[in-house]
């Protein structure tokens, strides 16, 4: 049984991180209908910055603030450039940032090597603390990335739903040439939606090096599962990230502990279902 | 099994019962029924928003009716895919063209002339192999003056021609029944003229069913015709009827001001009821009129 | 072969070249030339065969090295054609398409270490590709546009998890070397001069029946697929049938590609299934040319070229693939072959320029 509440934990853990890097991912789908394959792999770059501000700073806070802002920068500049000589070719900016991928991989390879890399966290955070209830001894670091995930999970729904921005983003969503039509600035929406994907996504690496580390391939994992999560959830929703995100976390941590042989292939098992039931998603509304 | 167009005996060539359709709260088709002779002209008329569109996608089974039925020469098609409904005769354009704007002409005419024989999965032989169906692409589009565009790329055509490739593509399936929406939709006035002249040469025993808002088009077109508005049907009858009934003319020349401006946006297509000689009272249009549309003398 | 690529916008389909028919000016042999030339698209016959006579020379000349990058391009080709015919004319791009040349080549490696003949071992890893296929066809092909992109880059993945983890089968991140090659009678191809005229045929014969496929009524089908699926379903088509088929056709193709890989090679690691080689797949097809057919094969053999010669010298190559990814996306989205289709409609152009001066009898 603490084994299963532990498992639970992990699990969660888990689809917190997921859910940091799919929800960028669907929101920048959503509004923009761009595929941003390259999406792991600023998750990745965002892991490998950290891991060098933290190394030098000692101090994990400016590795997660690096990382954040560095990505969410590099993320503005790509959308200014790259996204917008696209114009909107759905596909074009598919195979764009599939090219990116790989340019991003080598240059972290060239950068810091082949070789994995964790980072650790300092003080209270590196050590474990008993829970209540139950007691089981867990890892803080990992009771930290839960707390953050919601945190940020709460504040985004809170973004979405309640300000006027989130609206506009909603809206957009939902139909483009119609918030454009409103005289909004769809410019700036794009851009800020695409810096704020990067921005997440570069914090989950630093969150995820803790406890998946920082390694070579690690930007295939963690896209597959948020893509995963977004076929399940459906592209473009972001409750359906988060949905999507808990039964992937879940689901894989549980295979992983209870079903070894079958660790890569779990993960395959809802995706099937959803599609075979409901193509677009259980969140799905995004007209295709 | 074909028909004149006075022909009472045998079942209607197109039935719909009751059908209904909902989407998450709105209701866009609202228990509608009609029957529509073989052989028959028949319009579909109404304001924006009537459900006109809607109605034919339930005919055409691109959607599924919440509730009713539909019918092709009396045989009970609800429940058919669209592939299925086109091989038992049942045609449809868009009111949005949709053609292959990356294909040529002739690769338009060809898909559709494969569409409903085996070989449209044919593996081995080269799609220009097949001399009939090329002579018949040929001519298909020589029927409408495109055949000197055989070559050219869809996305090159101007709107009438693509309107023309749209209505080309439904009748290269050889169909009993056709449901155009809007054909005249976006044209020139001198477009327009071609469009009518395209579709009163159409085969007698083909049942056209028509949404048409230019009265023009419609007046040379078409002999009987159902109202719709806000997803119900007002009536459905003869053209004269039609124009003469009392509801009618309260939804297009003002009960409620909301319907009004629609109306009288249409550049050159005064309402219906405006255009009979029997009406009453000044028409009501904006902006200019045109010369297909002035003069109410024409009759029915 | 038939001549390869598709009609560029504008050309008329019904005047294929021909040198002197009826009603033509016979013996005015330069304009009938000119004529002829015009309005010809046999860049893939011509192109063709001046590089299989190259291949062919190359292979046979019996330098190790040369012919396994040949051979490993002809693989290569094979995928990247297979890959065109699903993404390029019906619009499927899959990003899993390692994975399916890796389960050809696992297929029969794993065959063979069970015990079995060689020969057997080819239809036990053509077999799991095209079980493979057809099972997950029937999901993949319920999506369109960018959720096929995502299903099958899943699909891909899985597989590659699967052949590191499985270990028990698949031994694991090791990989399974392979040791007899099949041989019938004096047909023998562990000899390598035989292995490397069997590879260039197969790839004849593949190149050859996706040609065919996409001039067929079918191939046209595809195309509508991609163009206007909705509008193709109205005229009676049933397109999920069609995508399936397709999918179908590239996968088992890809199999393929996946034992002949194993038979150049001798050996099949989860490597050859990485994301990596996903991408690169795609990236031979964009930079050859979406919907031609001969370009991704070409483009196979610019690629492999690069990253056996490049990476000599460049250890950055990885970022160059990339970047040459982006560029031909941003600058030539037709890719090499359509450079080689607009080079050509140029020389049509200077053609119909010189036919049209002055004195000359005007084209018929």
């Amino acid at each position: 049984m603490q084994q299963f509440i532990a498992q639970t934990l992990n699990g969660l853990t888990l689809a917190g991180i997921v859910f940091l890097v799919s929800s960028g991912f669907t929101l920048v789908f959503g509004v923009m209908r761009v595929t941003n394959l390259s999406h792991g792999a600023v998750y990745l770059l965002g892991g490998y910055i950290g891991y060098s501000v933290i190394t030098a700073t000692h101090n994990f806070l400016y590795g997660l603030a690096a990382a954040a802002i560095g990505m969410g920068l590099f993320g503005l500049l790509l959308e200014r450039t790259l996204i917008t000589w696209l114009k909107g070719n759905e596909m074009s900016e598919l195979l764009a940032t599939l090219g990116l991928i790989y340019v991003i991989d080598d240059v972290s390879l060239a950068i810091w090597g082949g070789s994995p890399l964790t980072i650790n966290l300092p003080g209270v955070l590196g050590g474990s603390s008993t829970l209540p209830v139950s007691g089981i001894v867990y890892p803080n670091d990992r009771l930290f990335i839960l707390a953050v995930s919601i945190v940020i999970a709460l504040g985004l729904y809170y973004l979405l739903r309640r300000t006027r921005i989130g609206a506009i983003i909603r809206a957009g969503v939902d139909d483009r040439e119609m918030v454009s039509a409103l005289g909004i600035n769809v410019r700036r929406v794009f851009a800020l939606v695409f810096t704020l994907g990067a921005l997440l996504a570069g914090f989950a690496g630093v969150l995820g090096g803790t406890v998946l580390g920082v390694y070579t391939g690690g930007d295939s994992d963690i896209l597959l599962f948020a893509l995963a999560v977004v076929i399940i959830g459906g592209l473009g929703s972001f409750e359906g990230a988060i949905v999507g995100s808990l039964i992937i976390g879940l689901i894989e941590t549980y295979g992983t502990a209870y079903f070894p042989a079958l660790a890569y292939s779990i993960l395959f098992i809802p995706v099937i279902v959803i599609l075979l039931v409901k193509p677009q998603g259980l969140l799905g509304k995004v007209n295709r | 099994m074909t028909a004149g167009p006075c022909q009472p005996a045998g079942p209607p060539a197109l039935a719909a019962d009751h059908l209904c359709r909902r989407f998450r709260g709105v209701t866009a088709v609202a228990d509608v029924s009609l029957r529509v002779a073989a052989g028959a002209r028949f319009g579909i008329i109404g304001p924006n928003g009537a459900g006109k569109t809607t109605l034919f996608n339930l005919l055409s089974g691109e959607l599924r009716p919440t509730t009713g039925s539909v019918a092709l020469f009396g045989r009970d098609i609800t429940g058919l895919r669209t592939y299925r409904r086109v091989a038992l005769g049942l045609g449809r354009t868009f009111q949005i063209t949709r053609i292959f704007s990356d294909l040529t002409v002739l690769e338009n005419l060809t898909l559709a002339l494969h569409g409903l024989s085996r070989s449209k999965l044919s593996l081995l032989r080269p799609w220009r192999s097949y001399r009939a169906k090329m002579a018949e692409a040929a001519e298909l589009a020589a029927s409408f003056g495109l055949a000197q565009r055989l070559a050219a790329s869809a996305s090159d055509l101007s709107h009438g021609e693509v309107r023309e490739l749209e209505v080309l593509l439904a009748l290269a399936l050889k169909p009993r029944v056709l449901l155009l929406d809007e054909p005249a939709a976006g044209l020139s006035p001198a477009e327009r003229v071609d469009i009518q002249a395209l579709l009163t040469s159409l085969p007698a025993e083909l049942t056209l069913i028509m949404i048409e808002h230019d009265i023009d088009v419609l007046r040379g077109v078409v002999d009987s015709a159902a109202v719709l508005h806000l997803g119900s049907l007002v009536i459905q009858g003869t053209m004269r009827d039609v124009q003469n009934d009392e509801r009618v003319r309260e939804l297009y020349l003002g009960g409620a001001g909301a319907r009004a401006p629609e109306i009288l946006a249409l550049e050159d297509s005064p309402p219906p009821g405006t255009s009979s000689p029997e009406a009453a009272g000044p028409p009501h249009e904006a902006g200019p009129q045109g010369p297909t549309s002035a003069g109410a003398g024409d009759g029915p | 072969m038939t001549a390869g690529g598709q009609a560029p916008a504008g050309r008329a389909p019904a005047v294929e070249a021909r040198p002197a028919g009826p009603g033509r000016p016979a013996g005015r042999g330069a304009r009938a030339a000119l004529t002829a030339l015009r309005g010809s698209r046999r860049f893939g016959g011509p192109v063709a065969a001046v590089a299989g006579g190259v291949a062919l020379v190359l292979l046979l000349q019996g330098n190790g090295f040369t012919s396994t990058l040949i051979l490993d391009m002809l693989v290569y080709a094979i995928a990247a054609m297979a890959l065109d015919f699903l993404g390029g004319y019906a619009g499927l791009i899959s990003l899993g398409q390692a994975g399916f040349l890796g389960v050809g080549a696992y297929g029969v490696a794993i065959a063979e270490v069970h015990f079995f003949s060689p020969w057997a071992a080819v239809g036990i890893g053509l077999g799991a590709a095209l079980v493979l296929g057809l099972a997950l066809g029937i999901v993949a092909v319920r999506v369109r546009g960018v959720s096929f992109v995502i299903i099958t880059l899943a699909m891909g993945q899985v597989l590659w998890g699967l052949a590191f983890q499985w270990v028990g089968l698949s031994e694991g991140d090791n990989g399974i070397p392979l040791t007899i090659l099949p041989s019938i009678g004096p047909f023998d191809l562990n000899d390598p001069l035989t292995l490397r005229m069997t590879v260039l045929a197969v790839f004849a014969v593949v190149a050859a029946l996706l040609v065919t496929f996409v001039h067929s009524p079918f191939g046209l089908s595809l195309r509508g697929v991609r163009s206007n699926e909705t509008r193709l379903a109205a005229l009676g088509y049933r397109t999920g049938l069609h995508c399936y088929l397709a999918w179908v056709i590239a996968v088992f193709f890809t199999g393929v590609a996946g034992v002949l890989y194993i038979f150049v090679n001798q050996l099949i690691s989860p490597a050859t299934m990485a994301f990596s080689q996903d991408g690169l797949l795609v990236i031979m097809v964009v930079l050859g040319g979406l919907r031609s057919i001969w370009g991704p094969a070409l483009g196979a053999v610019v690629i492999v070229l690069f990253q056996q010669e490049l990476s000599i010298y460049l250890d950055r190559w990885q970022t160059v693939m990339g970047l040459t990814l982006i560029a031909v996306v941003l600058f030539s989205p037709g890719g090499l072959w359509g450079l080689v289709r607009a080079a050509g409609r140029r020389r049509d152009a200077l053609i119909a320029r010189l036919e049209a001066r002055p004195g000359k009898r005007g084209r018929p």
